[in-house]
This record gives structure tokens, sequence and C-alpha cells, in this order.
């Protein structure tokens, strides 16, 4: 029970984190390849605040909030470049902000990470279990869809689309495309403050490689496979990657084989993908 | 009677009657140059309030280049220009916008994934409800918003008739309606000046009625014009003045037929620019 409840909580958690990777890359069309990066901070700041104290509620609320800043303090010099000056740019962010996560080692516990993140409780029941904490992961989840729904489906949400499609002519329209970028940083990193926040709350343990390039690159994965600028997208994805481990873990691999037979399963999907199905499962191309 | 300038000389309005027609937009001196090459040569024209404007010329006249520099896509490197006195030199192209200059593309540019209202709400002058905080925070409110900017949307795509087009995806309306799209769009920014280039160029002869009735339409409701247009015959139709361009450099500006009869412009326009 516990097996699936964990693979269900890390399927929403990344979700959340595929919805946040979305605004950029699917709906506004910034190819951002330090998501993982915002989540580590949005996991640190919570799991920093929590161990001083601070309640559920207010460590969350600072996380996020810190993490929709610095996604627009990061995004803005950035911003002005072209589209694949901007991916090389946010990897120098994910590698700067791994440096920062292994050696500001008062905050972050440097690479031996931080343990004991405290798993907030209402009415006496922890929701360190599981069965209550998939309450919270769903809730969350079932908030982050909705608001994604409110902004695609608002005036804004066609502003975003429009930047995508033709900056040029959005911009000749009077519409600001640098505030609408910025904007959606914001947003996107209030979802990555969120899935951190979370993720530092169910693990109870988190350290530098728990926000690599490597997770980056995972979430990318996720949203590329099951499909970018869609709801529906960045649900399945998640869900779907989360799986793989789960099934190598039934098949009787050693287990010095199960990492790169994971890895390889992950690349061969993204080729597979990208060669018949570029849009994702339940996406549209990017 | 058309003024034919000589080399640099800033031109003088042909009509007297021009000359206390008040200007909109002054284009003064404006020169571009794109490394060494100038393509822009002290153009110097004006804009009556109220008029239909053609800049024509042949290819390389510096046109589009013009229209560049007007909404703010291109710097300029010498010159000015001026709404109703006011210099927009180092605005942007949203400011300029806002000031009540909007533009159309030759190339269209419209959003291929988008239907045909949506095209045009993106583009209203109204800005209210584009911010996520409304969309999430205040979503009954958003939804209001989205409805008014519908409504609006649907009477701007009325007037260039396309109203009964208006769910369809951008890309299954024929090339005319998406030039005429093209105009509802620009209509949408609320402008007072309104740039079209080149909007009749690939259209069918039926499209192309359909066109300039919409150009007489946006004339007659007072909108001022600068059409780029390359067909002599619509020209004549819907000009009230012209601005015939050559090299960079405006050689004659007045009445369109004084100016299209001209056999030295003629010449120019017809015979390779030579």
């Amino acid at each position: 029970m516990n097996f699936f409840l964990s693979y269900l909580i890390l399927a929403e958690i990344f979700a959340i984190m595929a919805l946040s990777t979305n605004f950029l890359v699917g709906i506004i069309g910034i190819f951002s390849v330090s998501q993982a990066a915002l989540m580590g901070v949005g996991a640190y700041a919570y799991a920093g605040l929590a161990m001083a104290g601070l309640p559920f509620p207010i460590a969350l609320l600072v996380a996020v909030t810190l993490c929709a800043l610095l996604n627009v303090v990061t995004s803005l010099p950035a911003l002005r470049l072209a589209g694949d000056y901007f991916v090389i740019t946010s990897f120098g962010l994910q590698f700067i902000a791994t440096a920062v996560f292994v050696n500001w080692v008062q905050v972050t516990g440097g690479s031996t990470g931080i343990a004991g993140i405290p798993a907030p409780a209402v009415l006496g029941v922890s929701f360190e279990e599981p069965q209550y904490f998939v309450i919270l992961s769903s809730l969350a989840l079932g908030l982050a869809a909705l608001a994604y729904t409110l902004l695609m489906r608002s005036s804004y949400g066609r502003v975003l689309h429009a930047v995508r499609l033709n900056e040029l002519a959005a911009g000749a329209a009077g519409r600001n495309v640098l505030k609408m970028k910025l904007g959606i940083s914001a947003v996107s990193g209030v979802y990555a403050g969120l899935a951190g926040a979370l993720y530092a709350v169910f693990m109870s343990y988190i350290d530098p490689s728990s926000f690599d390039i490597q997770l980056s690159m995972l979430i990318l994965t996720m949203l590329v496979i099951g499909g970018a600028r869609t709801l529906a997208g960045s649900v399945i994805g998640p869900f779907l990657l989360l799986m793989i481990p789960q099934v190598l873990a039934l098949v009787h691999i050693p287990p010095e084989l199960l990492g790169p037979t994971r890895a390889l399963a992950f690349g061969a999907l993204l080729v597979v993908f990208m060669l018949w199905r570029p849009q994702g499962i339940a996406g549209r191309r990017i | 009677m058309s003024v034919i300038t000589s080399d640099r000389a800033p031109v003088v309005p042909a009509h007297p009657s021009e000359q206390t027609q008040r200007n909109l937009l002054t284009v003064e001196g404006l020169t571009k140059n794109f490394g060494g090459f100038r393509v822009l040569d002290a153009t110097t024209f004006s804009l009556p309030e109220g008029q239909v404007t053609c800049l024509v010329g042949p290819n390389g006249a510096g046109k589009t280049t013009a229209f560049d520099c007007i909404t703010g896509f291109l710097k300029f490197d010498a010159g000015s220009i001026r709404l109703r006195g006011d210099e927009l030199n180092g605005l942007g192209r949203g400011d300029i916008v806002r000031r009540g200059i909007a533009r159309s593309f030759q190339n269209l540019r419209l959003f291929d994934e988008m239907s045909v209202v949506d095209n045009v709400i993106v583009c209203l002058a109204d800005e209210t409800g584009n911010d996520p905080l409304t969309a999430v925070f205040r979503p009954f409110h958003s939804a209001a918003i989205l409805r008014r900017k519908r409504e609006k949307a649907m009477t701007i795509l009325e007037q260039v008739e396309l109203a009964h087009k208006a769910e369809d995806h951008v890309t299954q309306i024929s090339y005319g309606q998406q030039k005429l799209l093209c105009i509802a769009r620009v209509l949408a920014t609320e402008a007072k000046l309104l740039l079209l280039d080149e909007p009749t160029s690939g259209l069918s002869a039926t499209a192309l009625d359909n066109m300039v009735k919409v150009i007489d339409k946006l004339s007659a409701s007072g909108k001022t014009l600068l059409v780029v247009e390359h067909n002599t015959r619509i020209v004549r139709d819907i000009a009230d003045r012209i601005v015939f361009m050559h090299q960079g450099r405006v050689l004659a500006e007045g009445d369109p037929q004084d100016v299209l009869d001209r056999p030295d412009l003629v010449e120019i326009y017809f015979g390779g620019g030579h």
C-alpha cells in the first residue's frame, strides 16, 4: 500500500513541477533547463524554515514567494536573449544552484543535506504518513490544476499563447512581451516552490543530488512525453515516467544495473517520442 | 499638383489645402543605415489627419523600413517622428501603439494556432484581465472581462465582415479573410493611425474588392491610414494622397493622379528603378 501511495504522491508532486515547466516551455516558449534548481530552492527554503520552527503554511508561503521572485530576477537578464542563448543561460543557473546547494553548508547542510524535515500536523494528525500526505499532495495538485485551467481560459492565457506564437505581432498589438514573460516566470516559480516544499516534507531528507541537472532533464522528459501545453500532458508524463522504476523493480534485474537500465529507458522513450510523436501523448507540438 | 523634391530637401505639401490640414504624423529627415547601405535617406513626409496616404515606390524604396521606424520596430540613425507634435523617438513598440499608431505586416504574422476571434481579443487596447492574479483569484470577474472582450472583438469582426468566421481556426479561413483579420487586429488596438503593409497583395479579384471596401469604410470612419500599395489602380481608388519613395528618399508627395501620371516617376516605378 505504502509502495503505491509513495508512487502516487511523488507523481503528484512532479505533476506540479511539470506544470511549472509547462508554463515556460509549453505556453510561452521559454526553454528552461534549470527547473530542478528552482524546485531545490523551494525545498531548501521550506526545510530551513520548518527546521527553525515556522508553521507549515508560513514556511510554504515563504518558499513559494522566494521561488517566484528568484525566477523573475534570474530570468530578467536572460529573457533579453534569443532562444538558444536562453537555454545555455539556464544551464548556467542550474550549475550555479547546485554549487550553492553543495557549498553553502550553514544553510543547506552541504553534501550531507538536511535530514528530519518536519511534516505538518493538523488536529493531531501528522502528514508524515503517506495515507495522510496523499491528501495534501492531491489537494495541492488539484489547486494547481484548477489555477492552470483558469489561467489558460482567461484573456491572460490567450496573450501568453500569442507571445509564443508570434512575439513580434504581440508586441505590435501593444502587448508588453517582457512583462508577460516575467509574469509567467513568477507563476512558474510559485509552482516549483510548492513542488519543492512538498517534496522536502514527503522525503524528510534533501541533498544537492536531489535537484541536479539530471532531475531538470527528467522533468523536461516528463513534459515532452506527457505532452506540452495541456493539463493532461503535464499529469500523464510524471505518472508514466515514475512508473518505469517501479516496473523495473518488479523485473529481476541485478541491482547494479537498475540505474543504467532506468536511464536507458528514459532516453529511449525520449528518442522514440521525438521521432514518432513529438507532441507527446496528450500535448501539442512545442 | 505634385511636388518633386530636389535631392534631400524636405518635401513641401502639394496642395494649399493640405498646409491647413492638421498633420497627425510628421516624419522629418528620417535616416536609417544597414551597415554601409543607406535605406532611408532623410525621408520626410507628413500624414494629414483623416486621410488615406499611399506609400508607393519600387521594391527597395524603403517603404517597409519607414513602417518599421515609425512603429518602433527599428531604431533609426537620424531624424524625427512626431505624432501630433509629440516626439516618438526612443519609445518602445508598446508605447507607440498606446500613443495611437498600429501596423499590419506584409507576411501577416497571425497567431496561427488560435481562432479568428482570439486573434482579435489578444490585440484589444483594453488590457484589463491580462494578469495572472485576476485570472486565478477573481475567476468570475476574469470570465466577465473575457465575455466583454469577445463582444468587442465580434463588433470589430463585423466591421471587416468576418464575424461569421469568428470561431474558425485562422488556418481554416481563406488568404483574403486572413488579410481582413490583419485589419481587424489593427483596429482592435484603437489606434488613430493605421499602417497597412500591402493589404491587397496576393488577393483574388473578389477579395481585393472586399479589402478596398473595408479601407474605404475605415477612411469614412475618420481613421488616418498609411498604406503600402503596389497596385496603381488600387492606389487611385483608395488614396487621398501619395508619398512616392525611391532609394530611401521621398521624390514626390501629393495628389494621386498628379504623382502617378508623372512620366519620370512612372519610369522609376515600372522601369526597374533606374
